[in-house]
């Protein structure tokens, strides 16, 4: 329990009576720890303006004044006004107040009224507040909450399994107690990227670490159903995700892992190669032949038992050691990766644990039963083999970015927009003003039809090696301003196909950003503006769709996190010798100062401190956030039917996201 | 008819006819308590400047005869309607400093009618937009930190294990 506000001073009765709903705000805070408010600031302008528009602040409006404004709004508004700030959220804590807006969500029908409830005006304030907060939750479609699915999968019992597995196994510690050094969240966690069907968690101690590798989509959820081809990318809402592989990491390095990535079979879904990535830059990549079995064994997390049954049938599989050398450096570009370091992989075992049953008690012999579906680091010397892995790399490269005669160092993702690459675009992430800059390379002197011969128009201004890359900046993405410290970008996913709408011949993009607060946000924007070259329209840019049948191209995911910019090994010479992005700002803002904020939609998504990864997966559809303690799932799909952020297409049935451009979704136009 | 002055924070003299000043409790209460006789000296109207006063004025001599409100209203029915007559929705056209300052001067001088106007002018810039949407309409800086912004969307929600 923090520390409660100060009661806010009584407020004066009114002059006449009848005015009930200005009765003493209560002490409003009471279980929740806010710290005391900060002193008024106001007239603090934080951004610079435009010149020609006078800056205005609201001025100090009194509670009641505030109340008054707050009776006229629905519900909803009445959510949205008392976050705006703490006066609002002081004046929107009063009991008449939320008394009528639970009167009002309940006359709605179908709203749920338990029990538990019967009697309001027994309630406390805060007690009406958190009901208030409940029904408003519920009510399908609240404006200003991302209408999604949220779900999460509890993984704490992994990592209490795996504290107590890295120390020493003969003197088990009680988990309460806990044991110094025991691992107070994942090291790291990665998400299989086309569907995000599993979750890759890293934890345990060094050198003594596991890789659990979960399924975190059911195929049994019901709103799988609206998927093609019975996909399956829901989270299983009622029970955790069985547990798919378990690895013992016995590492010579004791390095911190900092990335772990996933690419998936998709049908049957099984995990096809496995990439860590160490701090020092060095990637691991392990391909796995054949299926590796869909349930190895099942650990429930819940009860933190481990069935083992399922696994008897496997046995013929332990025995087959094919050990393809299918591992290589990958295509990563490390920052300070020196080749001792580089040469010190080649001893760098990744193995199973081929003991097993005596290690471990009673049923738990599973552990060893997995060396089969995967393959030992080769021992190939470094460069001799050249193997392409299936997935490319989505490291952000380190570019100047100069901007309005400045230059900085920024953090540069390319897009590819189609499987051919022939139509990227650009974001820049500046880490000095936490802003996103979304470009294009304006390839195209008008809209590409979406046509095969569309792939043979070269590619101008992308971003190639040791060159100058000239992009054009049509969207600028930054968190709105608050007093309190908010955090700096820390991972960033993008989904270069997030919504297609068939009837407005409009597609969406989607940019998910996580700062190291804890926020994230999302943006969706048009991305007609890829093709735009300064001075033309939007409208010429549109995608003119073909008639007949077609196939919106698709591209996968990709998601990042944004290393600090001042790490190891970047001196200024290195900084200096980086290729340059030059970004030309849209025409009616030729300095930084009439800069504002882009027209596209932004929201809120969540708060997760400590956030370990990031991931839009199918197709940006579905969410995938892990902080360490527990993975979120956050379904875009609206769970009550078709919300407006859904295209309505007839033909393809509920759960639009998935039918319109799911694989195998074709779809006509007429 | 009988013609008063009334007296704005910056020093302006502004005549107005009784009848219309008196749309104003405090006023009237004031002119209650002094005596009807006094119609010389100024009333003074501290918190109030003499754009804002005009303004308050010109709405005071467009309702001068509006009837009295009922004394107990319905609050519900008061509640709901966000309806502005046409009048007023071109009267409340000014810009937001402007609106608040008819808004706080209508609390100060009482003139419950004018301050439903302003809040529901509000009332109405608020309606359809997110929180921060609203913090940009208004200028208004978002002094919550992350993690009590984030405690006040769901307080319901998960709080058992977190």
């Amino acid at each position: 329990m923090g520390t409660p506000l100060d009661e806010p001073p009584p407020i004066p009765p009114a002059t006449d009576d009848g005015r009930e709903l200005r009765g003493p705000v209560e002490p409003f805070i009471q279980h929740l720890p806010l710290l005391p408010p900060l002193p008024h600031q106001k007239v603090v302008d934080m951004s610079p303006s435009p010149p020609s528009k006078k800056p205005f602040s609201l001025p100090y409006l009194p509670t009641e004044i505030l109340q008054e404004i707050l009776i006229y709004l629905s519900p909803h508004d009445f959510d949205s006004a008392r976050l705006a700030c703490r006066d609002w959220f002081q004046a929107s804590s009063c009991r008449a107040l939320l008394q009528h807006n639970v009167d009002v969500l309940h006359a709605y029908p179908g709203a749920s009224t338990s029990s538990q409830w019967n009697n309001l005006q027994t309630f406390s304030v805060p007690q009406l507040r958190r009901y208030f907060t409940t029904l408003i939750t519920e009510w399908p479609g609240s404006r200003h909450r991302v209408p999604c699915l949220k779900t999460r999968l509890d993984t704490r019992a992994l990592l209490d399994f795996a504290n107590i597995k890295s120390t020493n196994t003969t003197t088990p510690l009680p988990l309460s107690s806990s044991p110094s050094g025991a691992a107070e969240s994942f090291e790291c966690v990665g998400f299989s990227r086309q569907t995000g069907s599993f979750a890759a968690l890293v934890a345990g101690r060094r050198p003594n670490r596991k890789l659990y590798i979960c399924r975190i989509f059911s195929k049994t959820h019901r709103t799988l159903e609206s998927r093609p081809h019975r996909y399956s990318c829901c989270p299983c809402v009622p029970e955790p995700g069985p547990l798919y592989m378990v690895f013992d990491m016995k590492t010579a390095l004791d390095l911190r892992i900092v990335k772990v990535e996933m690419e998936e079979l998709e049908n049957p879904s099984s995990v096809k190669e496995l990439s860590i990535t160490f701090e020092t830059g060095i990637v691991e990549t392990y391909t796995f032949q054949g299926l590796a079995p869909h349930r190895i064994y099942q650990l429930n997390i819940r009860d933190k038992t481990v069935r083992t049954a399922a696994a008897a049938h496997l046995h013929n599989h332990a025995h087959t050691h094919n050990h393809t050398a299918n591992c290589n450096h990958g295509p990563y570009r490390a920052y300070t990766q020196s080749s001792s370091l580089a040469g010190r992989t080649a001893r760098h075992h990744h193995h199973t644990s081929s003991r097993t049953p005596t290690q471990h008690t009673g049923g738990k012999k599973l552990l060893g039963m997995l060396q089969g579906f995967f393959h030992v680091l080769s021992m190939s010397p470094r460069g001799s083999l050249e193997v392409k892995t299936a997935m490319p790399p989505s490291e952000p490269r380190m570019m100047r970015v100069r901007l309005f005669d400045d230059e900085e160092v920024c953090h540069v993702l390319s897009l590819p927009f189609d499987g051919q690459e022939n139509n990227v675009g650009v974001l820049a992430i500046s880490q000095r003003t936490n802003t996103i800059y979304v470009c294009g390379t304006s390839a195209f002197p008008s809209a590409p039809p979406l046509q095969p011969q569309a792939a043979h128009v070269p590619r101008k201004g992308g971003i190639r090696e040791d060159a100058t890359a000239t992009v054009y900046m049509h969207h600028w993405l930054r968190v709105p301003p608050r007093t309190a410290k908010g955090g700096e970008i820390a991972h960033v996913s993008v989904a270069p196909l997030m919504h297609y709408d068939i009837g407005q011949q409009l597609s969406y993009m989607g940019v998910l950003v996580g700062y190291s607060s804890g926020e994230i946000w999302l943006w969706r924007m048009s991305r007609a503006w890829r093709h735009l070259a300064p001075g033309g329209t939007l409208e010429d840019s549109r995608e003119k769709l073909p008639s007949g049948t077609y196939r919106p191209e698709q591209t996968p995911c990709i998601s990042t996190a944004i290393p600090p910019l001042d790490g190891p090994g970047m001196t200024k010479e290195a900084m200096s010798a980086l290729p340059l992005l030059h970004i030309v700002p849209p025409e009616e803002c030729q300095t930084a100062a009439n800069l504002e904020e882009p027209n596209s939609k932004a929201w809120k998504l969540a708060y997760l401190p400590g956030l370990k990864a990031l991931n839009f997966v199918a197709r940006g559809v579905v969410i995938l956030a892990a902080d360490g303690k527990f993975v979120w799932g956050f379904d875009m799909r609206e769970q009550f039917g078709v919300d407006r952020n859904t295209v309505y297409a007839p033909w393809a049935g509920a759960g639009m996201f998935g039918g319109v451009w799911g694989d195998g979704g074709e779809v006509s136009v007429s | 008819m009988a013609p008063m002055k009334l007296l704005s924070s910056d020093n302006v003299e502004i005549e107005v006819e009784k009848e219309v000043a008196e749309r104003s409790v405090l006023i009237k209460n004031m002119l209650e308590d002094v005596g009807d006789t006094t119609v010389g000296a100024p009333i003074p109207i501290p918190n109030v400047n003499e754009g804002v006063l005009r303004k308050v004025i010109e709405w005071c001599e467009h309702h001068r005869n509006d009837p009295p409100q009922p004394a107990d209203e319905d609050s519900d029915s008061r509640k709901k309607s966000t309806d502005i007559e046409e009048w007023d929705q071109k009267f409340m056209q000014v810009d937001q400093e402007m609106l608040f300052e008819i808004i706080l001067a209508a609390n100060y001088l009482d003139i419950k009618p004018l301050l439903d106007v302003g809040c529901k002018t509000v009332a109405n810039m608020i309606k359809g937009k997110s929180p921060e949407e609203i913090r940009k309409t208004f200028n208004i800086q978002n002094d919550f930190t992350p993690e009590e912004e984030d405690q006040i969307r769901r307080e319901n929600e998960w709080a058992e294990d977190r």
